[in-house]
């Protein structure tokens, strides 16, 4: 749990204090905001889910049974909310991107230039599953085991997971892109 | 190869962090805010949940599912006077057995097959709910006032209704014709206020909830168990009881020029609530966990079931379903979904036959856990889910 996320303001909030809990939200809003609109791609759909996770954590707070493990709770009820509304719609094929830009991000050691509109392609092309493994580790920085009990999985599923999703962005980043000497090539 | 595997995720988290200026969580924050002053927590407790029927459809349709739960269980073990059809004398001849509709690979038995209409409006509000196993082989009905008449013939299927019949019918009145049930009803002198009655002979028990502004009144009449301390119907009130159950028993003396359709159609939902409870390895049967993280039940399902249970809505207001360890909301297309989700898995249907019962059950799926068992329920238009468990 962060620091600032203390136990007893959790629990104040699960009997209802609405005060504790705007502290509480207040805190997550952000971190909350930045995963969704990772995963999801679109900050309008990442708005929505976002604010319907907020008022779930709220409504089911009391049925949390560890007030330590809220962090990690709160970041499942987002994922599902992210599912929800890119179920609802749909849009994840064809929704604004981040930030557009044609410079290249870096260039690595093979040659192969990475933009950012090619990992963006790329990483649209992920799952569902395999976007949020992806932003929960390289984005919110969680480790396997918080991963793993974020969305109740093993914690070896959660390693194949991340495992598969990478080697899957990779190889698409890979199809994108064309070798710096191919592109030099007229 | 591990120096190019660093390098890209350097290049992906790098570019993760992108984006920032576009978000704006005070505004997110702001809008959650305004809506969390306008929603009540939800509070799981099975206590909470039991006493948190004090009022309305939800208290009426659980307890109705838990008197015809009762009494089809005790009816049909004791008395040879059973509404289930027992050859005891003085019944009426056996309700006919449905023989389950040979479904496409498309459809689910229990569920409505795909393209089913759902019944329009989905929402309605609920005028009268009239429930009692003294008409053979024993009758719910809920009726709104938008016209719905919606019954559950229990065990039998009514002909005509098709193959989206799935335990509950429904014809509709006209505003005239519901106006007029519920004046009949209510003219028998019996819903001044709520009302129960005992009986002194065994037999079925009567009950009807009757809207009166934005509660209900009820009136209930019981033998044994819920009539025990209530006092004796009087001659008056037996027969105002007597002339209810008439009105009901025989509904085509109903006027027809309050029906607005009087053909039996069957009642597609627009959605399903989806209750589930965990049994402890060294339970006995019927002992349950209570309530259980929903989360850690679904990730022991398949993963299309996970996604559809977490794309549902959760249920406080459980109606007649037994929400031991929770309940969400799903649509009909989504339950069907699931359903189908299960399917070659280890979560097993626990009454293949049945056209009312849709429920399934994963064994063993943890050293912890005995048993995880999964109900579906179809939604009632007062949103309200109710149970068909009985056939």
């Amino acid at each position: 749990m962060d620091e600032g996320m203390d136990t007893e303001l959790v629990i104040r909030a699960q009997h209802g204090d609405r005060e504790a809990f705007t502290r509480l939200a207040g805190m997550l809003t952000a971190r909350l905001l930045g995963i969704s609109h990772r995963i999801l791609r679109d900050i309008d759909l990442a708005e929505d889910a976002t604010q319907q996770s907020l008022v779930t954590i709220w409504q089911r707070l009391p049925q949390l049974r560890d007030p330590a493990r809220f962090e990690a709770w709160a970041h499942r009820l987002l994922v599902r909310a992210c599912y929800a509304e890119g179920q609802r719609a749909r849009r994840w094929a064809s929704g604004a991107g981040l930030t557009p830009g044609r410079e290249p991000v870096t260039v690595d050691e093979l040659g192969w230039i990475i933009d950012r509109d090619e990992l963006d392609r790329a990483f649209r092309r992920l799952s569902f599953d395999h976007r949020t493994v992806v932003v929960l580790r390289h984005y919110a920085h969680l480790s396997l085991e918080e991963l793993a009990a974020t969305l109740k999985i093993p914690v070896g599923t959660a390693a194949s997971r991340l495992h598969y999703a990478l080697r899957e962005l990779r190889s698409a980043v890979q199809a994108d892109a064309r070798p710096v000497q191919e592109r030099a090539t007229p | 190869m591990s120096n190019r595997t660093d390098e890209f995720t350097e290049v992906l988290e790098v570019w993760l962090q992108e984006g920032r200026s576009q978000e704006d969580p005070e505004r997110v924050l702001d809008r959650a805010l305004a809506r969390v002053d306008a929603t009540p927590q939800s509070r799981f407790g099975w206590l909470s949940r039991v006493f948190a029927f004090t009022g309305g459809a939800a208290r009426l349709t659980f307890s109705a599912a838990t008197v015809v739960a009762v009494a089809v269980i005790g009816l049909a073990l004791v008395s040879s006077r059973t509404w289930l059809g027992g050859p005891g004398p003085g019944t009426s001849p056996p309700p006919s057995q449905p023989s389950p509709t040979p479904s496409g690979p498309a459809n689910i038995l229990g569920l409505p097959p795909e393209g089913a209409v759902p019944s329009d409006p989905s929402l309605g509000q609920l005028v009268l709910r009239f429930a009692s196993n003294d008409i053979p082989p024993g009758i719910t009905m809920w009726v709104y006032a938008d016209g719905r008449v919606i019954w559950s013939p229990f065990l039998s299927t009514p002909a005509g209704v098709g193959d989206a019949f799935t335990g509950l019918v429904e014809q509709r009145l006209t505003a005239d014709g519901v106006a007029a049930l519920l004046s009949q009803v209510g003219s028998t002198g019996l819903f001044e206020d709520d009302l129960v009655l005992a009986r002194d002979s065994s037999g079925g028990f009567f009950e009807v909830d009757l809207r009166s502004g934005d509660r209900f009144v009820r009136v209930a009449r019981y033998w044994g168990g819920l009539g025990v301390g209530a006092p004796r119907a009087t001659d008056q009130q037996e027969a105002a009881i007597q002339s209810i159950l008439d009105l009901f028993n025989d509904r085509s003396s109903w006027p027809a020029s309050g029906w607005q359709d009087q053909a039996l159609s069957a009642y597609v939902p627009s959605s399903y609530v989806v209750c589930f409870g965990v049994r402890p390895r060294d339970a006995a049967p019927g002992h349950w966990t209570g309530p259980v993280e929903p989360a850690e039940v679904w990730a022991l399902l398949p993963e299309a079931a996970q996604d559809l249970l977490g794309a549902g809505e959760p249920v406080t207001d459980t109606g007649a379903m037994h929400a031991d360890g929770g309940c969400t909301r799903v649509t009909t297309d989504a339950a069907r979904a699931l359903a189908r989700s299960f399917e070659g898995s280890a979560v097993q249907r626990s009454r293949p036959q049945s056209r009312y019962f849709v429920g399934y059950v994963l064994s063993n799926p943890t050293p912890a856990w005995g048993e995880i068992w999964i109900q579906f329920g179809p939604v009632l238009p007062d949103g309200v889910a109710t149970w068909l468990g009985g056939g």
